[in-house]
């Protein structure tokens, strides 16, 4: 049982890490990964919501959708779920660290249209995980997206000072260094059987 | 289950969620309610809103916040003397804003051979692509970057598609003399009335081959003016405003016609 947890936390978080090898998140990863400090807050903060969001929509999903056969309802109900939880959140951020709330800005918000939160809420329903296993999942997911997160910040922060030909200087460079970063995780693989 | 039942469920299941979700909303956000100073939406609302950030600060929002935080009151560069006025008055502080600058566009082309660009239609872009290689490559461009980038709607082209500032609108703010990809524009403080309206440091035949308004350096300026006022650097006149009388003699005597007393007009507060 607790090896089994272990596994999914270890494979949510590196093996199938939801960045770097279901390409999920991808814009706050980009977007945020300036400051490393910035970059783990902000991992922190998704990884905060997609725990709640992932337990939530399970127990609505096993003692409302399915019973009821409301199948169809999942990305509405989930989409409700995320949303109200993100702006929880701001409003508890805006309140107890100003700095951060600041220095997160549109992206803190734009949780709610983060694919990776949706898609671990849909992966959750898809792989039929009790509730437990839900947030752990959740938890790993959110740990590899900080990871990846905290990565690329801290490698963009090196860059700054590298002399980059003017025609990969900002947004290419980063592709590009996601691109390694996302190769250098499948080293991951095996590790887990899926 | 009947389709009707499963509509019933799903507006039930939906409106309860909606309603639990916004208790839990309502509940978080008086709970954690962020007081702000509302003197600072009163000067943001007093601020021209077109968060340009000449200022300096991110948008009127962070100007405002910068204000009642103990900047100055005039820091708002495109709101100018009224803003700052009104600004000083809800926060009974005096404004201490100096003289307004007006902008003014050193140049007034009348090309030889007008240059053939098909690319983008900015200055930037004609600069980036042309440079020097036709025309004059120290003039107005004259494709409007200064128009786009004016928060106050001050420049506009005229019937010749020469750039012209209206001073009654210029706040002086100097987002055009950033825009600017050949630095044409620059500000004019009250009493720089003499104008020259050339950039080009060539000789005289080097600009008559490319302009047929260019200073071309003949000198008569610096021989007509009766106060010495003038100097010629660099194949340009330089006026000194410390001994510059307005009197206009040189206007006379320019066979280009690119020295011109413009006056300087105070912006219209309403």
């Amino acid at each position: 049982m607790l090896q089994g947890l272990f596994l999914i936390l270890v494979s949510s978080a590196l093996v199938n890490n939801f960045v770097l090898s279901r390409f999920l998140g991808i814009c706050p990863f980009l977007g945020v990964s300036q400051k490393v400090e910035t970059a783990v807050s902000m991992g922190w903060a998704t990884t905060l919501v997609m725990t709640v969001s992932a337990v939530v929509t399970w127990t609505l999903e096993r003692y409302f959708l399915l019973p009821l056969g409301l199948e169809f309802l999942r990305y509405v109900v989930y989409i409700l779920v995320i949303a109200s939880m993100v702006q929880t959140v701001e409003t508890v951020l805006a309140k107890t660290s100003p700095a951060l709330h600041r220095s997160l800005g549109i992206f803190l918000p734009l949780i709610t249209t983060n694919c990776a939160v949706l898609g671990l809420a849909l992966l959750v329903s898809l792989k039929g995980y009790n509730i437990v296993e839900a947030a752990v999942f959740a938890v790993g997911a959110g740990l590899g997206f900080t990871l990846a997160l905290s990565l690329l910040a801290g490698i963009r922060e090196r860059l700054e000072w590298a002399d980059i030909p003017a025609a990969f200087k900002g947004a290419p460079i980063v592709l590009i260094t996601a691109g390694l970063l996302s190769m250098a995780f499948l080293g991951f693989t095996g590790l887990v059987a899926q | 289950m009947g389709v009707v039942q499963k509509i019933i469920y799903a507006a039930l299941l939906m409106g309860g969620l909606g309603i639990t979700f916004g208790l839990i909303l309502a509940l978080v956000e008086r709970r954690f309610r962020v007081e702000t100073d509302p003197r600072v939406d009163q000067v943001e609302e007093v601020l021209p809103g077109l968060n340009c950030g000449a200022c300096g600060q991110a948008g009127c929002r962070g100007a405002a916040e910068a204000i009642v935080a103990g900047a100055e009151v005039g820091l708002c560069p495109v709101g100018g003397a009224k803003v700052a006025a009104i600004i000083g008055e809800l926060l009974g502080r005096a404004a201490q804003s100096g003289p307004v600058k007006k902008a003014v566009i050193r140049c007034r082309p009348d090309l030889k051979n007008p240059p053939i660009y098909q690319g983008i239609e900015t200055c930037l872009g004609y600069q980036t692509l042309i440079g020097a290689a036709q025309g004059c490559a120290y003039g107005c461009i004259g494709l409007g970057d200064c128009v786009a980038v004016c928060p106050v709607g001050a420049i506009s082209r005229d019937e010749e598609g020469r750039m012209q500032v209206n001073e009654e609108l210029c706040t002086g703010c100097g987002l055009c003399v950033k825009a600017c990809p050949r630095s044409v524009i620059a500000l004019r403080e009250e009493g720089e009335d003499l104008q020259l309206f050339c950039l080009n440091p060539g000789k005289g035949k080097e600009v008559l081959a490319v302009c047929n308004s260019g200073c071309i350096a003949c000198g008569l300026c610096v021989k007509a003016c009766p106060h010495g006022a003038i100097k010629l650097e660099g194949n340009l006149p330089v006026i000194n405003y410390d001994l510059c009388q307005n009197c206009g003699a040189c206007v006379r005597k320019c066979p280009k016609s690119c020295l011109e007393i413009k006056e300087y007009v105070a912006e219209k507060v309403s």
